[in-house]
C-alpha cells in the first residue's frame, strides 16, 4: 500500500518531476538517517553520507524496477554508500552483509536497535512516548480507524468492511487521528 | 466524539494534509498525487507536514530513525537540482548497453532492406526502359534474365546507404555492405527482369 504511493513517486520523477523526489527524501530523510548514524557516528559525517545516499538514489532512480519496496532499494544503497565512506576513511565497515532478505534486515535492525547514540535512543524512546500518549486520547472511532491502519496495515477499502462506513469516512477519520496526533509531535519537536 | 474533532468529513477530506495522509497510506489516485505535488510546491509548510507524518509512521514501526536537520531536504534538492534528470532513457543498465548497439545495428538493417527494395526497384525501371517495347511483341517470358548489374544502378545504392547508415560507425556501415554483398550472392536476391514479375498476357490476336 504504501509501497504504491513510493512507486507513484518514482514514476512522477521518472517523467521530470523532481518535487516527487524531494517528498521521497522527506519521507524517508529520518530512516535514513537513523541507519546510517549506525555506521558513521559522527552526526556531520551521517548527514553527508545520508545525502550522498538520496543522491545516488536519485542518480539510479531510473533502474529502481519496483520488484522490491522502494525503502528496501535505498536501504541498500543507504548502507553500500555508508560502508564505503568508511573504507575510503580507513575504517572497517560492520561484519554485517547488505544483501539480505527482509528477515533478515529486520533481524540486523534489532542488533543494531541498541546500538545508536544514547542521544538518538532517547529521542525515538521520548518520541514514541508522545506518540502513543496521542493516540490514546483518540476518539473511539478515529483511534480504531488509525491503529486498522497503522498497526496492523489494512487498506481503506478493508477498513469500509470492519467499520461498516464508506471509504471517504475512513479516510477522513484516519486523516483527522493523524491531525491530532501531528499536533502533539509539532510541540513535542518545537521544545527539542 | 468530542467537540475538537467534529469537523464536518468532506470538508476535512478535502483538505491538502487529508490527502498528504492518503498519499502516506497508498491510497491516492495517480491524478490526486500530480495535483498534491503542485500544492506542496505552493506551500512548503505542507512538506513539513508530510515529514512529520513520515516520522510518526517511522518511529511508530520502531526502525532506526534520527531526526534529519533543518534544511537536509532542501541541500539534497539542491544537489539534484545539478544532476541530470534520471529517465529510463538513460538506463546503463545490461538491457541499456543492449539496447545501445541493437538500435542502430537495427537502423542498419532497416536501411540495408530499404536498399535492396530500392536496388531491385531501379533494376525494374532501368531494364523496363530497355526492353518494354520487346516485352509487348510479345517477348518469352518462362526464362529469368540474369544480366550483369547496372553499374550506374550500383553506384546510386552505394551512396543510399552511406546516407541511410550515416548514424552507425564506419565499422558498422562495412558490416552493412558485407550482408548486402552476400544477400546478393543468394539465388533468392539474384537481379531479376520487369517481364518476370508481370503475370503472362494472353498473345495479342
Amino acid at each position: 500500500m504504501a509501497e504504491s504511493s513510493d512507486r507513484l513517486l518514482v514514476e512522477r520523477v521518472l517523467s521530470g518531476d523532481n518535487k516527487a523526489f524531494t517528498m521521497l527524501v522527506l519521507r524517508y530523510q529520518h530512516k535514513v538517517l537513523g541507519l546510517v548514524g549506525r555506521y558513521v557516528r559522527d552526526p556531520h559525517e551521517a548527514e553527508d553520507v545520508a545525502q550522498e545516499a538520496f543522491l545516488k538514489a536519485y542518480r539510479s532512480l531510473h533502474r529502481f524496477r519496483g520488484d522490491s519496496a522502494f525503502y528496501t532499494w535505498l536501504y541498500r544503497i543507504a548502507v553500500n554508500t555508508a560502508k564505503n565512506h568508511l573504507v575510503a576513511r580507513g575504517r572497517r565497515p560492520p561484519a554485517c552483509d547488505v544483501d539480505m532478505d527482509e528477515a533478515q534486515r529486520s533481524e540486523m535492525f534489532e542488533a543494531l536497535r541498541d546500538t545508536g547514540s544514547p542521544d538518538a535512543n532517547l529521542e525515538k524512546e521520548d518520541l514514541q512516548r508522545v506518540l502513543h500518549a496521542a493516540i490514546d486520547e483518540l476518539p473511539e472511532e478515529l483511534k480504531t480507524a488509525f491503529s486498522l491502519r497503522e498497526f496492523s496495515g489494512m487498506s481503506y477499502e478493508d477498513i469500509t468492511a470492519v467499520m461498516d462506513c464508506p471509504v471517504g469516512t475512513v479516510r477522513s477519520r484516519i486523516y483527522r487521528a493523524r491531525e491530532a496526533i501531528d499536533r502533539k509531535l509539532r510541540a513535542a519537536l518545537d521544545m527539542k | 466524539m468530542s467537540e475538537a474533532f467534529e469537523h464536518g468529513e468532506q470538508q476535512s477530506s478535502g483538505a491538502p494534509e487529508a490527502a498528504l495522509s492518503a498519499l502516506l497510506d497508498g491510497e491516492l489516485t495517480e491524478f490526486e498525487t500530480r495535483r498534491l505535488l503542485d500544492r506542496v510546491a505552493e506551500q512548503p509548510e505542507l512538506a513539513e507536514t508530510w515529514s512529520r507524518y513520515s516520522l510518526a509512521r517511522t518511529v511508530l514501526e520502531g526502525d532506526p530513525c534520527q531526526l534529519a536537520p533543518d534544511g537536509f531536504s532542501e541541500r539534497v534538492a539542491a544537489a539534484i537540482g545539478h544532476e541530470p534528470l534520471p529517465s529510463r532513457d538513460t538506463d546503463t543498465t545490461d538491457t541499456g548497453h543492449r539496447r545501445c548497439w541493437v538500435q542502430p545495428l537495427g537502423r542498419v538493417a532497416v536501411a540495408a532492406s530499404v536498399a535492396v527494395a530500392v536496388f531491385l526497384g531501379m533494376e525494374l525501371s532501368l531494364r523496363s526502359d530497355d526492353t518494354g517495347s520487346g516485352m509487348m511483341a510479345g517477348h518469352d517470358t518462362s526464362q529469368p534474365e540474369t544480366g550483369s548489374i547496372d553499374v550506374e544502378a550500383q553506384r546510386r545504392l552505394n551512396e543510399y546507404i552511406q546516407s541511410v547508415a550515416i548514424s552507425g560507425d564506419r565499422n558498422t556501415v562495412d558490416d552493412a555492405f558485407s550482408e548486402l554483398e552476400s544477400l546478393r550472392q543468394t539465388p533468392q536476391l539474384r537481379p531479376v527482369s520487369d517481364r518476370e514479375l508481370l503475370p503472362a498476357r494472353e498473345p495479342l490476336e
